[in-house]
């Protein structure tokens, strides 16, 4: 189930571990690599409270409450401490299983890049403290300024947004040399969707910045007030570089909706854009869709006789197969072991598209068997059911059943299937 | 059990882990290692009344180039707002620190803990700072290094929130 959500190999490339637990804060799954964040003597099991292993929920229960209520979409916690490295949490709801609704815990272990952030801020916060013991002026200490000019790009906006100092960390990251940045709006060098004009003072944002080579650098900025007579005069930016964050998260994104053997869209991207064609209909769209559920028959004795490996290809080869017969707006799927589900889109009255595909898809089992090794051809057959909207339901349920049934009617007429 | 959340709050360098070394594990290092993040320790707790857990967030403290996260003092019961009693400038952002408490969580128990009390402390006035707002339970001169008030501190902390809680 967890495998579904978040692909094992994303999981490992990335030092992600995940847990799935209940409203009630049951476990109900959790990933391999669990053991780098419990301890030892204290095993983590199904059924288990998750907050007896992972003591920062405790107190977190009424943020849960209002993620599963659908008031968040989702809960961050930053570089919590455990086992010797830095984690961030990211929490969020997914439904699985007869639409049952659990939290998905994603910890995601630091890089060696954070690492060594961590060693730096500790090595300021060191040299400060040393300094604050001799009494010295830390406002003025150049010292103290150049630790952090050195390492973090930071630069200072005004009220309305406009750069009135920048460290040489950041004219550097630029290609500049002396004070070009300055007088110019931050929106000239920096882009974000979450601030316009000017920062709101006390938070973080995400930044966005193109570096001399023309790479795409994402900014975590701390935004801290410089108060002058208890006057906010200006603030300073202080930005850290999450670009692998961002990476991170989108290879999530594609993992959540996407099969990890073949690469095609899963159950939840079908149904999503299934949900999307019925909303559009609803809204007064004329539209008709058909749903192609595909079977494959005889697969489990593939796995049998060649082993998994062969019947892992084959998915795929089939896969590859169906895609090359649909067009760009029609989602092949593959929902479960060896079925799949093809969602045509934009069918026109009297078509001829839909019938012609089909007759090509059928064709496919004698044309295109998959060539496992040079000595071994794997034939491959499947039985095909099909459903239409808005002729044979009007909801995602009614079709889909109408489609299954219609599928199971051909494999019990076919002879030897399974 | 009844498991609770107390986070430290305070600048860096006031000794927040240290208490918490001291306190759960009974142990103190020379060595000063800046937190990073958040580090989370438990203590288990029995009075007459009833056992609990005592679940301490050890945060970051704030520098002058970073804030404290808000987002690791939701969920809290209670408060403890550390300073370093040989540094003037960590006495002034008890203040600031307790608002920052009281803005995130409205309402819950602070205890102040002014540590390092077994060095030569700069001039403070507890009346003071127990002024500085009606949910300070108590304030506390504490030494992480001997030990000084660091158990006393704790379980008056914990007394307060089963008494809330009950």
């Amino acid at each position: 189930m967890l495998s579904d959500l978040v692909l094992p190999i994303i999981c490992k490339k990335y030092n992600i571990t995940c847990v799935l637990f209940s409203r009630d804060f049951q476990v109900v799954e959790y990933s391999e690599n669990i053991e780098e964040l419990t301890s030892i003597e204290n095993h983590m099991e199904k059924d288990d409270d998750v907050r007896d292993h992972f003591w920062e929920f405790v107190g977190m229960e009424n943020q849960f409450e209002e993620l599963y209520l659908g008031k968040e979409k989702t809960l961050h916690v930053p570089m919590i401490f455990k086992n010797n490295n830095y984690f961030d949490i990211d929490i969020e709801i997914c439904e699985i299983i007869d639409n049952k609704r659990f939290f998905l815990a994603m910890f995601t272990k630091q890089t060696k890049f954070s690492a060594n952030y961590t060693e730096m801020i500790q090595q300021i916060n060191h040299d400060t403290l040393k300094f604050e013991y001799k009494k010295e002026d830390m406002e003025t200490s150049e010292h103290y300024y150049n630790l952090i000019n050195e390492n973090l790009i930071s630069f200072h906006v005004d009220r309305d947004g406009i750069i009135t100092e920048v460290n040489e960390a950041c004219a550097f990251f630029f290609g500049f040399v002396g004070d070009e940045m300055l007088g110019h709006h931050f929106s000239t060098f920096f882009t974000s969707r979450e601030v316009n004009n000017g920062f709101v003072q006390g938070n973080s944002k995400i930044l966005r910045a193109v570096d001399t080579h023309g790479t795409d650098v994402f900014f975590h900025a701390d935004i801290i007030p410089i108060r002058d007579k208890k006057t906010i005069c200006e603030n300073i930016i202080i930005c850290q570089d999450i670009t692998y964050l961002k990476r991170v998260e989108t290879e999530l994104e594609y993992a959540v909706h996407h099969d990890s053997l073949t690469g095609l869209p899963n159950r939840t991207l079908l149904l999503k854009r299934l949900e999307e064609l019925l909303a559009k209909s609803k809204e007064g769209d004329e539209l008709s869709f058909a749903l192609c559920f595909i079977d494959l028959d005889k697969f489990k004795g593939v796995n049998d006789n060649l082993g998994h490996h062969a019947g892992d290809m084959l998915l795929k080869h089939v896969g590859e197969e169906l895609s090359g017969v649909v067009r760009d707006c029609d989602t092949i799927a593959r929902i479960g072991g060896d079925e799949f589900i093809i969602l045509f889109e934009n069918l026109g009255v009297n078509d001829d598209f839909l019938p012609s595909t089909l007759k090509r898809i059928e064709q496919l089992k004698v044309e295109k068997p998959l060539k496992y090794t040079e000595d071994i051809v794997i034939p491959f057959g499947f039985s095909l059911g099909l459903s239409i909207y808005p002729d044979n339901g009007l909801d995602i349920k009614s079709l889909m059943a109408h489609a299954d049934k219609k599928m199971y009617e051909v494999k019990k007429n076919r002879d030897g299937s399974r | 059990m009844f498991a609770y959340k107390v986070v430290l709050v305070g600048d860096f360098g006031t000794g927040k882990s240290s208490l918490v070394r001291r306190y759960v594990d009974n142990t103190f290092s020379e060595d000063y290692i800046s937190s990073i993040g958040v580090s989370i320790s438990r203590k288990q707790l029995s009075t007459q009344v009833s056992n609990t857990t005592m679940m301490l967030w050890d945060i970051e403290g704030k520098t002058d180039f970073k804030p404290i996260f808000k987002q690791y003092l939701l969920g809290a019961k209670a408060f403890v707002v550390v300073a370093d009693l040989t540094r003037e400038k960590t006495l002034e952002s008890i203040k600031e620190h307790i608002q920052l408490c009281e803005d995130t969580v409205p309402g819950l128990p602070i205890c102040i803990a002014l540590n390092k009390s077994d060095i030569k402390s700069v001039n403070y006035n507890p009346q003071e700072l127990k002024a500085l707002s009606s949910n300070i339970i108590k304030v506390y001169t504490t030494s992480a290094k001997s030990g000084d008030t660091v158990n006393e501190m704790f379980c008056a902390l914990n007394e307060e929130v089963i008494e809330r809680n009950n």
